[in-house]
């Protein structure tokens, strides 16, 4: 498994001459986003989310129309069956689905303007530094905004259209997956 | 000759990352972490590779891991390591990762 991290809105050719396109089909994106600076966070994620868009929908159209549509199609089916696996208030994990509930699961059409824009690749935000929610000083003030914060940052990934997960991060802890209706 | 000069720096950077990219594991799975300076991408790796390293058994965690898998070197902006795919075969757990400098 190979690791990219890009800090800035580097040159096209960069990515375009050194990723082949071939690999998209193992290729997931992540955003991290930094709340310890919650003023910037929707503009942080609508900066990587336009980047995100504009440099691999190139490297998509670079492959086959099958091969595009392949990938496409295993995004849109990993959502139609994503199920929270977090465990219930007694630690118990949640069943796993039935063929029958599979196979029913991929004929139903995904929610309406759900990954209306499909690259074939999974993207997850990350909230890093979350740490600070629970800190003294600031658990106060982001116990009141938290609800408004996750509220306005799951209307973007909505809105570009992309995996309806948050990950909300914190050091040292698990993954904590935020997909509540 | 400025233009001609940071062309040619341009091209080294796209031949080495080229060559890198010949490379047969480059093959293997992709994550690209995008996000600002200081956002946490590095710790988040850290803490990802010390949750997976911790289920490694003694001799398994004598694997040269520089710090703890990620770089302090950068290529442009551009980054990337390694990530090595063992099997924990001794008890039957699932896979695990290790990142190390490619």
């Amino acid at each position: 498994m190979n690791i990219w991290m890009i800090n800035s809105l580097i040159d096209d050719d960069i990515i375009q001459s050194t990723f082949k396109p071939e690999y998209l089909h193992k290729a997931i994106v992540m955003i991290t986003i930094d709340l310890t600076k919650p003023s910037e966070i929707m503009d942080q994620l609508k900066k990587w989310c336009i980047y995100f868009y504009e440099k691999f929908s190139k490297l998509l159209l670079k492959l086959e129309v099958d091969k595009q549509k392949e990938i496409k199609k295993a995004v849109e089916d990993y959502i139609k069956l994503w199920e929270d696996e977090q465990p219930d208030q007694d630690g118990n994990k949640p069943e796993k689905l039935s063929e029958e509930v599979i196979a029913m699961k991929l004929d139903m059409p995904l929610k309406e303007k759900l990954l209306d824009i499909n690259l074939g690749i999974p993207m997850i935000i990350c909230i890093t530094k979350s740490d600070i929610v629970i800190s003294t000083n600031e658990r106060k003030k982001f116990e009141e905004d938290s609800e408004f914060i996750l509220k306005h940052i799951r209307k973007q990934a909505l809105t570009c259209k992309l995996i309806e997960f948050i990950i909300f991060y914190r050091w040292g802890y698990n993954f904590i997956f935020i997909n509540k209706d | 000759m400025v233009t001609t000069s940071n062309t040619v720096s341009d091209n080294i950077w796209q031949q080495i990352l080229q060559e890198a990219n010949t490379h047969k594991e480059i093959e293997e799975s992709h994550i690209f972490i995008l996000g600002e300076k200081n956002s946490g991408k590095r710790t988040l790796i850290k803490s990802i590779n010390k949750e997976l390293f911790l289920n490694y058994d003694n001799e398994e965690k004598n694997l040269p891991i520089i710090e703890e898998g990620v770089s302090k070197n950068s290529l442009i902006d551009y980054k990337y390591l390694n990530v090595k795919k063992t099997n924990d075969t001794d008890n039957g757990k699932f896979n695990k990762l290790i990142l190390s400098i490619l």
